[in-house]
């Protein structure tokens, strides 16, 4: 009997322990992964390398009709490489809300639901 | 490691038969990362139970909880369409239904998300405590008890999933034995049945049942006792838990697993090491072998994490920052290393982080031009590969990143240039386009094949034009060559100049075995064979002992390609290759009788003396000394630096000493002709050298090195040697000492396989002189070396001998019976063309009167046979009067005469 009284003890310890964890170590992990995950997102999108070489011309285009072509050409794909990595941040972000948000609406509707019934 | 032992029950945990109130059970203690480790918590049936029931109910929980997952999205999906379809406000009830599901569904997934990653952290947990830094560590038992609660770690509770499962299983194995304590014994069985301790015995080419043997023969003697009492860790058993927790720790492992536990239990003294031991297996052999097995868990890591970042380097030309610009004749002639190594075409380079440092650190310090420097296998080419595959995950320093490592061949940039000056326009059209693309390391393999090789208009070196280009520095390059080239070709010229040399030296014997095990796994899946770590092992000694003129890790690298072939030819498909195997076939390979000694061979080895006697009369001495040496050879007690033996053979004319070194060859390697033979009298000149060890510049090596290189297991027989120039002397010097010589082109050869031996006849009047008057050989023997060979040989000559043997002269017995052993040769040569010889005791005697000459030894007696017996036997062939099944006797007086055979 000690046996299933251990168990038993430790499956309900286990389902107290859900929501603290979930809001403590389970959102600081969360948010942690929100942070490295921005990081990549810039490094994967070459941000840093393309704001460095701002100015380098494209090509070994060295000319200065060739160095104005580039700058500007780098200032488009910079514009869309900032869209496509705020758009990844905005995406990355949301996951972190749903993170907070979700079970708590959940409980809320499971409650109203149930309530209604 | 030090233990700290309780005073009362002396680390049994139990005193009296109750638990021990001192130490509470615990027994011992030792200090691990700034931690006290303990062992105590034994994983009993009740343990066992809960484990069992923990896993099936968490494998049904997570069945249950995707199984709601997947039912709340189609709840979902379900609700939607149905919205869709107008139909929920008819079936309102079940809509709220669905959402229902849908949102408990969210609860169970984050309940699944938390289980998964508590799961983790848990593993976490576990891991060995290491990073506690404390300057007070006390070991007296007062002072430990008195230490807060938090510094004590039971280590059951660091296990790994399988190392629990071990430890159960001791426990039950105990249980059934009937024994009263978990000993050592019973981890090693238990960690038997567990899958990584398997394979690690597999890997160690172990038999299974000689192993289990042993083991039961250990877990007879424990006494039994059927009374049910609990049981606990024996002391050993606590000694090599907490080892084993110091060891995890050391390596830090995420938990405690069953390797090493089973490293612990063998760098214990007790049964289990000597039953190792027995079985050939040392803690080098189990660390080594855990350690392939991390190696190939980290090569899977590494695989990944190689693909997943490989992703982001760009296909192209193009670099990531668009500075590069397009290379079209580079790409012509050149292969891009990383763009190969993109596609996982470049294998890993193990162990050669010094060599990587090396290379960026030249390059940081404003160098630009690297040349490597090894021997033909060292592993330049598989460094460069190396940092091809750093660059593609972008770890290396910044003036590295986002660049392109491309090779450039040579034959590829000379071959079909017939035009004047297309060969300077090719290497200048590549040198700006690297120059202008900016994003470009240039790798030259072999670069000391660029000079010599001329511009088509003939003025200009190319290795020239490429000097000039590294003068300017507009460029990273990476060089490699070899050390004799480079002195001869790189280092006077200015390339020599330009290059930053680093050099590559050949992997020692534990980092080669390493780079096998990271190697081997390709070979293992292509040829469907698995190797063993003695494979490994013997491949690594006797590519060093036997194939000199490559080196490691590449010749090891060969060896066990080949053998993994040979093994599945001779054995099929999923065989071990084993030591033994490796040994075969460098067996084959250079001739050299290597493998295991067969009992037809230790029977040939016994008895040597009478083997060589069947052909050589008396000189017991010389034949003992050889045999001795030849026993001592194969059985690998001499030293492995040396020819198997030096020798030499002084005496007269005729007494046997060139025949004994024929014997020999003919008994122990199998051939008469496996003699490398020099008559030295050849060589009086100080100028023969060269024809000994070639000519310095020349292409062909000399006699006496092609030969042992041809035929490196083989007697070297020096006749005369007496007459040989005194530097030619030298050279041998270095032969006897080392066991190795370099001919004038610079290869090494090896001598470590010869028997050395030299004749002379110096001193031989004093030798027939001091027989006649009855001086022991002994005696003589000492004189000789003492004064009467010094106007021959140099005292440091004569030490490098192991033996100086002085044949004796021939009496008239010795002679008979040589006589008699001629016959014999001479009746078996008769033998094949049918005919019968026999000789009676009285020709034997008259032809032994005949050929003795206290002078010449045997020689004259051999002219006597060749004119009485062989010309007469001949006259008949001839005449016909002499057919098959007749009979030739030879009778007193010298009578020839043929009995015929009846007709048939």
């Amino acid at each position: 009997m000690p046996v299933f009284q251990s168990i038993f003890l430790q499956g309900i310890w286990k389902i107290i322990y859900f929501p603290i964890w979930w809001y403590t170590k389970g959102l600081v992990k969360r948010i942690f992964d929100f942070s490295s995950g921005v990081l990549r997102l810039a490094h994967d999108l070459s941000l840093k390398i393309m704001v460095t070489h701002l100015f380098s011309p494209m090509f070994g285009e060295t000319t200065k009709s060739g160095r104005i072509i580039s700058f500007f050409m780098r200032i488009i794909l910079l514009i869309w490489l900032l869209f496509l990595f705020i758009l990844g941040t905005i995406g990355l972000f949301i996951l972190l809300i749903l993170w907070i948000v979700l079970p708590i609406a959940a409980v809320m509707e499971i409650i109203s639901l149930l309530s209604i019934a | 490691m030090e233990f700290i032992i309780c005073p009362t029950c002396n680390g049994e945990g139990s005193f009296g038969g109750k638990l021990c109130r001192t130490c509470n059970g615990r027994g011992i203690y030792a200090w691990s990362g700034g931690y006290l480790i303990f062992s105590k918590k034994v994983l009993d049936k009740e343990e066992i139970l809960i484990d069992r029931i923990r896993k099936i109910l968490h494998c049904l929980g997570r069945f249950l909880l995707i199984t709601f997952g997947v039912i709340g999205i189609l709840s979902l999906l379900k609700a939607f369409w149905e919205i869709q379809r107008g139909e929920w406000l008819i079936f309102a009830i079940q809509k709220e239904v669905l959402f229902l599901l849908f949102w408990i569904s969210i609860i169970t997934d984050a309940y699944l998300v938390y289980s998964i990653e508590r799961t983790n952290e848990e593993k976490q947990k576990i891991s060995p405590k290491t990073k506690r830094k404390s300057e007070w560590l006390p070991f007296s038992w007062p002072e430990i008890s008195a230490l807060s609660h938090n510094l004590k770690i039971e280590v059951v509770e660091s296990l790994s999933s399988e190392a629990r499962i071990l430890m159960e299983k001791a426990w039950v194995l105990t249980c059934r034995l009937g024994h009263k304590k978990i000993e050592p014994i019973h981890l090693f069985l238990a960690s038997l049945q567990v899958s990584n301790v398997a394979l690690v015995i597999n890997r160690l080419g172990l038999n299974w049942d000689a192993l289990k043997e042993r083991v039961s023969s250990v877990l007879s003697k424990i006494p039994v006792d059927k009374k049910k009492r609990e049981i606990h860790y024996s002391l050993e058993a606590k000694k090599v838990l907490i080892n084993a927790y110091d060891l995890a720790g050391e390596k830090k492992s995420k938990s405690l697993s069953s390797l090493d536990i089973l490293e612990s239990l063998a760098s214990f003294e007790g049964p289990i090491k000597e039953i190792l031991y027995d079985l050939e297996i040392g803690i080098t052999e189990i660390k080594n072998v855990c350690l392939w097995i991390k190696i190939y868990e980290d090569l899977k890591h590494e695989h990944g994490y190689f693909f997943s970042q490989a992703r982001l380097k760009p296909k192209g030309s193009i670099n990531r920052a668009y500075t590069a610009t397009a290379t079209p004749y580079l790409d012509a002639y050149g292969e891009d290393l990383t763009l190969l190594a993109r596609n996982g075409y470049l294998s890993v380079c193990i162990d050669r982080e010094q060599e990587t440092q090396g290379i960026f650190r030249i390059f940081e310090s404003g160098r630009q031009s690297i040349v490597l420097v090894s021997p033909p296998g060292v592993g330049k080419t598989t460094i460069i590969h190396g940092i091809a595959r750093r660059m593609v995950t972008e770890d290396v320093p910044p003036f590295l990143q986002d660049k392109r490592l491309v090779s450039i061949s040579i034959p590829a940039l000379i071959s079909g240039a017939s035009q004047p000056g297309e060969i300077e326009e090719r290497i200048q059209i590549i040198m700006s386009e690297i120059a202008r693309s900016r994003n470009i390391v240039l790798f030259i393999k072999d670069i000391h094949n660029m000079s010599g090789v001329q511009t088509t208009k003939g003025e200009l070196d190319i290795a020239e034009i490429l000097a000039n280009a590294l003068k300017n520095k507009l460029f990273l390059v990476i060089a490699t060559s070899t050390p004799n080239e480079y002195k001869r070709l790189i280092e006077p010229k200015s390339l020599g100049q330009v290059l930053e040399k680093i050099e590559v030296a050949e992997p020692d014997k534990n980092t080669t075995i390493q780079i096998l095990e990271a190697n081997m796994a390709v070979t293992e899946g292509r040829e469907r064979v698995y190797f063993s770590y003695g494979a490994l092992n013997q491949a690594v000694d006797l590519s060093v002992r036997y194939l000199n003129e490559r080196y490691l890790p590449e010749k090891a690298i060969n060896l066990l390609q080949e053998v993994a072939i040979f093994v599945k030819n001779v054995k099929g498909e999923r065989a071990i290759v084993q030591g033994e195997d490796v040994a075969e076939l460098i067996s084959q390979k250079t001739k050299i009788p290597i493998a295991k000694i067969t009992e037809k061979e230790t029977e040939k080895l016994l008895h040597m003396e009478e083997l060589i006697h069947k052909r050589l009369i008396d000189q017991n001495e010389a034949v003992g000394m050889v045999a001795t040496a030849l026993r001592r050879a194969r059985t690998e007690l001499r030293s492995m630096k040396k020819p198997i033996v030096n020798l030499l053979f002084l005496g007269p004319t005729g007494v046997g000493k060139t025949e004994l070194a024929k014997t020999v060859a003919a008994v122990y390697f199998g051939d008469e002709n496996k003699m490398v033979r020099l008559d030295m009298s050849e060589y009086q000149e100080k100028d023969s050298i060269n024809r000994l060890i070639g000519v310095p510049g020349g292409e062909k090596g000399g006699q006496l090195t092609e030969s042992i290189r041809a035929n490196p297991s083989a007697i070297l027989l020096l006749d005369e040697i007496e007459k040989a120039h005194p530097d030619i002397l030298n050279v041998f010097l270095q032969v006897m000492d080392d066991g190795r010589l370099t001919d004038a082109l610079g290869k090494t050869i090896d001598f470590t396989n010869v028997i050395f031996i030299g004749t002379s006849n110096a001193g031989t009047d004093f030798i027939q002189e001091e027989i006649r008057k009855g001086t022991s050989v002994q005696t003589i023997q000492e004189i000789l070396i003492r004064e009467k060979l010094k106007p021959f040989f140099r005292p440091e000559f004569l030490n490098r001998f192991d033996g100086v043997i002085v044949f004796k002269p021939l009496g008239i017995e010795e002679v008979r019976q040589i006589a008699k052993l001629t016959l014999n040769k001479l009746a078996g040569q008769l033998e094949q063309k049918g005919i019968a010889l026999k000789v009676t005791e009285d020709a034997v005697n008259e032809l032994a009167q005949a050929g003795f000459d206290p002078i010449f030894g045997a020689r004259p007696l051999q002219r006597v046979i060749q004119t009485k017996v062989n010309d007469a036997l001949a006259q008949f062939l001839l005449t016909g009067k002499l057919g098959r099944r007749d009979v030739v006797v030879l009778d007193k007086g010298g009578e020839v005469r043929v009995e015929k055979a009846v007709s048939i």
